[in-house]
């Protein structure tokens, strides 16, 4: 292998090398998931426990409303 | 659930409430009927919502009970449906009380009630300690609170104050527990004459808050099986100054006892 040849080998393997890494050290930012404050959430529409079904706009209240994502009520 | 206890609170500040999970319209009719949930719970079955808000948690396999559950996590909306509060944890298990999401929702700028709590030995402060939830679970996230009183005419200083110690609260470690960055109220401008100097300081009485999480990893939980209540200790800095002079600097002992309650993992009965 010619020297070039042998440079731009080794500059491609580091840069893959680098994506890798980085893709493998991707730490979760809960921070960055979802709608961020001054964004509106999307709306929705859902049975509540009593097969009634309800909308965003329908939960919100004077001042507005808390929406809490849960995992499961049963585990 | 936590909620529950706390909704005639948020009903009386004008917010609607609603949990959202991927269980079927029955289990979460049986949850309610047990436990006596007066709130909506709502449906998502097959995680519909909880992708198109962007939160599916992908790191669980298709085809485990995991797969489709959401980063678990608070939105507070305003009466348009925007986002003005959000609530979200790096660790599945914990949560935000509901009491320290009011305490945050209210920042500092609220005046605090001071007068509430365990009152300490301090130079020229009256100083009180408290808490947001008595009782708190495995990855619960609450706020400890300290309420300073400044003496007559005496001042302290707040952080980032170059040539005064400025008030700090310091927990000791304690792997049972992990310590956010303490949160302090605006300071006001403090102008001394004599030396033709501006400060930031605090006058008037106020509220530190100092968040927590227990620790819900495996290790810690089964440190805690057994525990009834758990003590947490650290040490109050400050330096007191009145119009004239400064006092020497101090370092308080401080201490909370909550109580534990196990983390809740009973199945819905059927």
């Amino acid at each position: 292998m010619n020297t070039r040849l042998s440079l731009v080998l080794a500059f491609v393997l580091l840069a893959a090398s680098l994506t890798g890494l980085s893709a493998q050290s991707g730490t979760f930012d809960p921070q960055k998931i979802g709608p961020q404050v001054g964004q509106r959430v999307p709306d929705f529409s859902a049975p509540d426990q009593k097969g009634e079904t309800r909308t965003l706009q329908s939960l919100l209240g004077p001042n507005g409303a808390i929406v809490l994502f849960n995992r499961s009520v049963d585990w | 659930m936590e909620l529950q206890g706390h909704l005639d609170e948020l009903k009386r500040r004008g917010l609607g409430v609603a949990a959202l999970t991927y269980d079927p319209v029955d289990t979460l009719a049986a949850f309610s009927a047990q436990r006596g949930v007066t709130f909506p719970l709502l449906s998502d079955k097959g995680s519909e919502i909880i992708k198109r808000y962007g939160i599916l948690n992908e790191t669980t396999k298709p085809g485990t009970r995991a797969y489709g559950i959401p980063h678990p996590g608070i939105f507070v909306l305003n009466p348009r449906g925007e986002v003005v509060a959000r609530f979200f944890e790096e660790e599945y298990q914990d949560r935000f009380t509901m009491a320290t999401v009011l305490l945050h929702l209210d920042g500092m700028s609220r005046p605090a009630n001071t007068s509430k709590g365990t009152q300490l030995r301090a130079a020229h402060l009256d100083v009180r300690l408290s808490s947001t939830d008595a009782t708190v679970a495995p990855g619960n996230r609450f706020s400890l609170l300290v309420g300073v009183t400044p003496g007559r005419r005496i001042h302290v200083y707040a952080p980032g104050s170059q040539g005064y110690i400025p008030i700090s609260i310091k927990l000791d470690a304690n792997p049972l527990l992990k310590v956010q960055a303490p949160r302090f109220p605006p300071s006001e401008e403090y102008y001394f004459a004599p030396l033709n100097e501006r400060v930031q300081v605090f006058q008037k009485p106020f509220t530190i808050a100092q968040d927590v999480t227990i620790n819900a990893s495996r290790e810690a939980q089964d440190a805690l099986k057994g525990m009834t209540e758990l003590r947490i200790t650290g040490t109050l800095e400050y330096q007191a100054c009145d119009d004239k002079i400064c006092f020497k600097p101090e370092s308080i002992p401080v201490a909370w006892t909550v109580k534990l309650k196990p983390l809740d993992r009973e199945p819905v009965k059927r």
